[in-house]
């Protein structure tokens, strides 16, 4: 023991205290989380994929990937966790090279990612659903005339509309508005087709931002400003190739929040992120055929808390998850078809430990 | 094994009044910074409110908001890069000392029967063992400077009694999870590893040669590394998070070379 | 027999410090190395123990390539200054099996050497009895001494120069570098002289001395002063 008196004394004290600290981790409370359904079932088409990650950074940083059927799989995030974390390892190899290829467009529209590469005499699209694992690969004997490259390449291509094998893309999107193409790709028939756009090019002051592209035309907002930059006007018109019109339906909308095509691409839905402490969900569906906006809303059992909600929509389903307080998250799921609630229900943590975020809500499945 | 564990007392016996002096100085100075930053912002609010002749709400205000245990521990993360460098002192003292001074321990190392590797080893695991103590200890001071801030700070000045989460250095060495306090011993070791193989190509080779190998072992470090992740990420032959993993790898095998390297010196090369 | 071979040393560009020394210490016999200031002694017995890694050459001890065999006593103090006279002794047992703790004992009661005497705190005489104590002490056939005599009172050596015709010599082999010829002019068996690295000389003591009439440093004088 005299031998070993120093190696005992700081081998001990190291032990000792690192110990304790082990083990005052291995003491903090675990929540115990419980789905309660409250109108619809966990198995139902519309939430049975869906994924709710819950977090507590302050104190412990696992990650709770709850289901709503219960099953709930915690991961620990360490320094070595935290060093994994990119989406692209879901992707297939050959689209992963793809879009990460210098001279491929890439964006992003809903659950896909899309890549597409103009190439001398054809044009390359590969696409990847993140949902459905849909991998998609395309090559159009076309040549896209006019194609400029853009420092940043993901400003060349702009999806702004895709339904079943039809898709709709900006060329040079973000570049000056002489150069702006429409775009109609076939998916089946291999075939790239310029829709005609008809508008004219913004006016000094004048910036123009593509929303939407579907059989009705092409959907922009055209903001305008004073010699201070500030925004003092704004209109969305809808180009159909052969005239404009201004979509006065959609005066009061400035360019925030969500705006996404849905019901075969002949819906716009509008929505944003909940007033905070307001139980409602409020939504907008502007409908091209008849050119009407129609709001609609729900009430939720708890108020609403902005910047701590995430909401998402798919083309039929609008999704909300927001905490009640830190232990209690409540689940609402909208059928953007009948406007009505298809799901409600509430993750709740039986031991009512206080300390939880919502780090990301998903459909994966 | 007998060998390493007498030597590793004997590193630790040699060090002792190093250690106990850094050790006790650093607790001090913590507990100390803590007590100042508590009286300091009692003391601003008290003037603001005798000065400005304002309430106690208003002073609160002036003076940056109510306290919260991240403020009343600012000093810690300069007490901590304190430690740090002590350590980092600690990894060459290690070895010079056995070279420098009136008596020439080193003879009596190299001479010792059986292999050199335990010299390296007792000389690593004594700089671990200062490492992990002092990790721990400082777990005792975050603890007890906790109570020591809900003692002192009068409740209207404090933004909540929450310990944890508050200091962001803090918050980054006690995570609670466990993997990272080993990680952090592991990525310290390397470090360590690391100086105490220059210093025995220090010990082995002239000047100019010693500073030869010492850029050859960077480079070996760095330009492969760079060159190939460069690659990988253009050609994108592999995920981001098989880049991670290669890059994890390489490091763990170059650190295989570093220790084979300083394992060769210390038996073939190094000089007295 | 502890056998040297061709051993070769340089440091950098400059001239080299041994070039080719071969020579052996027999067992039974005290062997005197002898050479000038400068000439490679010191550099000779630290390679032997592996102190300093030579460019060539092959150290042999009783047909082993094994220093298990050879004790050292370096010119300089070894052990951490804050120990005692007693840490090193319990230092020593604890790290060598061949430790003879009764030999430990009795040259410390020899030389008046007190188990709490700091070693930091003791003369350059002390400290060279220290030396020589944890040298003597291991039970080891060779034995080699760095100037165990150098720069010590006279009482000292004397005390010390005791020890080299006492039974602790016994059985052993020896290979010494001293200046002080002197001292131990009547125990050195054999004499081998260095000179600019290289083995110049090696001769029979006793020969010299019954056969020539000459003493070793009248040797040492005729071989380094042509």
């Amino acid at each position: 023991m005299r031998r070993y008196k120093h190696v005992l004394a700081i081998g001990g004290l190291s032990l000792i205290t690192i110990g304790s600290y082990f083990g005052y981790a291995a003491m903090i409370d675990e929540p115990e989380y419980v789905v309660e359904s409250v109108q619809g079932k966990a198995t139902d088409d519309a939430v049975k994929d869906l994924h709710i990650e819950l977090t507590n950074a302050r104190v412990k940083p696992n990650l709770y990937d709850i289901k709503l059927d219960g099953t709930i799989k915690v991961s620990e995030q360490n320094y070595l966790t935290n060093l994994y974390d990119s989406i692209d390892t879901n992707y297939p190899k050959e689209f992963y090279r793809f879009i990460r290829s210098t001279n491929v467009s890439s964006s992003e529209y809903g659950t896909r990612t899309y890549g597409i590469e103009a190439k001398t005499n054809h044009i390359n699209y590969q696409s990847y659903d993140e949902k459905t694992k849909k991998y998609t690969k395309v090559r159009f004997p076309h040549t896209l005339k006019g194609t400029h490259q853009y420092e940043d390449n993901e400003s060349m291509f702009q999806i702004l509309g895709q339904d079943k094998d039809q898709l709709y893309v900006a060329q040079n999107a973000y570049g000056p508005s002489k150069d702006l193409k429409i775009l109609h790709f076939d998916l089946k028939k291999r075939q790239v087709k310029e829709v005609p756009f008809v508008s004219p090019d913004p006016k000094q002051h004048q910036s123009r931002t593509l929303v939407s592209s579907n059989v009705f035309g092409t959907l922009y907002l055209l903001e305008t400003t004073d010699e201070n930059d500030v925004i003092n006007k704004f209109d969305y018109y809808l180009d159909n190739g052969k005239s404009v019109k201004k979509i006065k339906a959609l005066d009061k909308f400035a360019y925030s929040g969500s705006m996404d095509l849905i019901s075969d691409n002949r819906q716009l839905l509008l929505y944003d992120s909940p007033e905070d402490q307001s139980k409602d969900i409020v939504w907008r569906i502007y409908d091209f055929k008849t050119d009407k906006l129609s709001e609609h809303r729900v009430t939720g059992k708890y108020p609403n808390q902005f910047n701590s909600t995430q909401i998402f929509n798919t083309d039929e389903r609008l999704y909300q998850v927001s905490p009640v307080d830190k232990s209690q998250f409540q689940v609402t799921v909208i059928n953007l078809k009948d406007n009505s609630i298809e799901y409600q229900g509430f993750i709740k943590d039986k031991n009512q430990l206080k300390n939880f975020d919502l780090s990301n809500v998903r459909i994966e499945g | 094994m007998r060998k390493f564990i007498m030597l590793l007392n004997e590193e630790l016996k040699r060090g002792a009044k190093f250690y106990l002096i850094a050790l006790v100085g650093l607790v001090v100075l913590e507990f100390v910074s803590v007590i100042y930053e508590i009286k300091n912002y009692q003391s601003n609010v008290e003037e603001y409110m005798r000065v400005d002749r304002i309430s106690q709400m208003e002073a609160i205000r002036l003076a940056g908001g109510p306290l919260n245990f991240g403020d009343a521990t600012s000093y810690f993360q300069y007490i901590i890069a304190i430690a740090m460098m002590l350590i980092l002192l600690l990894s060459f003292q290690v070895w010079y000392r056995d070279w420098f001074g009136e008596s020439k321990y080193i003879y009596r190392l190299l001479m010792l029967p059986g292999k050199r590797t335990a010299i390296l080893m007792s000389k690593l695991t004594a700089v671990f063992l200062t490492i992990a103590s002092f990790i721990g200890i400082q777990w005792m001071v975050l603890l007890l400077s906790g109570s020591l801030f809900k003692w002192l700070t009068p409740e209207d000045l404090m933004e909540s009694k929450r310990v944890f989460g508050e200091n962001r250095i803090i918050s980054m060495f006690y995570t609670f999870n466990i993997a990272d306090t080993l990680i952090i011993l592991l990525v310290s070791t390397l470090v360590v590893s690391f100086v105490f193989h220059i210093i025995l190509i220090e010990r082995s080779y002239r000047k100019p040669i010693a500073i030869m190998h010492v850029v050859i072992d960077v480079v070996l470090l760095i330009v492969p590394l760079v060159g190939l992740v460069y690659i990988f990420e253009n050609t994108h032959f592999l995920y981001p998070d098989q880049i991670t993993t290669f890059v994890i790898g390489y490091f763990l095998l170059y650190f295989v070379y570093v220790y084979w390297k300083s394992i060769r010196l210390l038996n073939h090369k190094i000089s007295i | 027999m502890l056998e040297v071979h061709g051993l070769h040393k340089k440091y950098g560009r400059k001239r080299p410090v041994l070039q080719g020394v071969s020579f052996t210490v027999p067992p039974n016999q005290l062997t005197c190395l002898i050479g000038l200031n400068g000439e490679g002694k010191s550099t000779i017995l630290k390679s032997i123990m592996g102190l300093i890694p030579l460019d060539a050459g092959t150290i042999v001890v009783d047909g082993e390539m094994s220093r298990e065999r050879i004790a050292f006593v370096p010119d300089l103090s070894t052990m951490p200054g804050y120990m005692t006279v007693g840490d090193a002794i319990l230092y020593m047992e604890d790290f060598y099996p061949d430790w003879n703790q009764k030999t430990a004992e009795e040259l410390m009661a020899f030389f008046k050497l007190l188990s709490t005497d700091k070693i930091s705190d003791l003369s350059k005489g002390n400290k060279a009895k220290v030396n020589l104590l944890l040298g003597f002490s291991l039970d080891r056939p060779y034995l080699l001494l760095d100037e165990p005599l150098a720069g010590i009172d006279l009482f000292t050596k004397e005390q010390i120069a005791w020890i080299f015709s006492s039974h602790y010599m016994e059985g052993r082999g020896i290979l010494m570098t001293t200046h002080e010829i002197a001292e131990v002019e009547h125990l050195i068996d054999r004499v081998v002289f260095l000179q600019d690295g290289k083995i110049i000389h090696e001769d029979d003591a006793e020969e010299m001395r019954e056969l020539y009439g000459k003493s070793v440093q009248d040797r040492m004088r005729e071989v380094f002063q042509r």
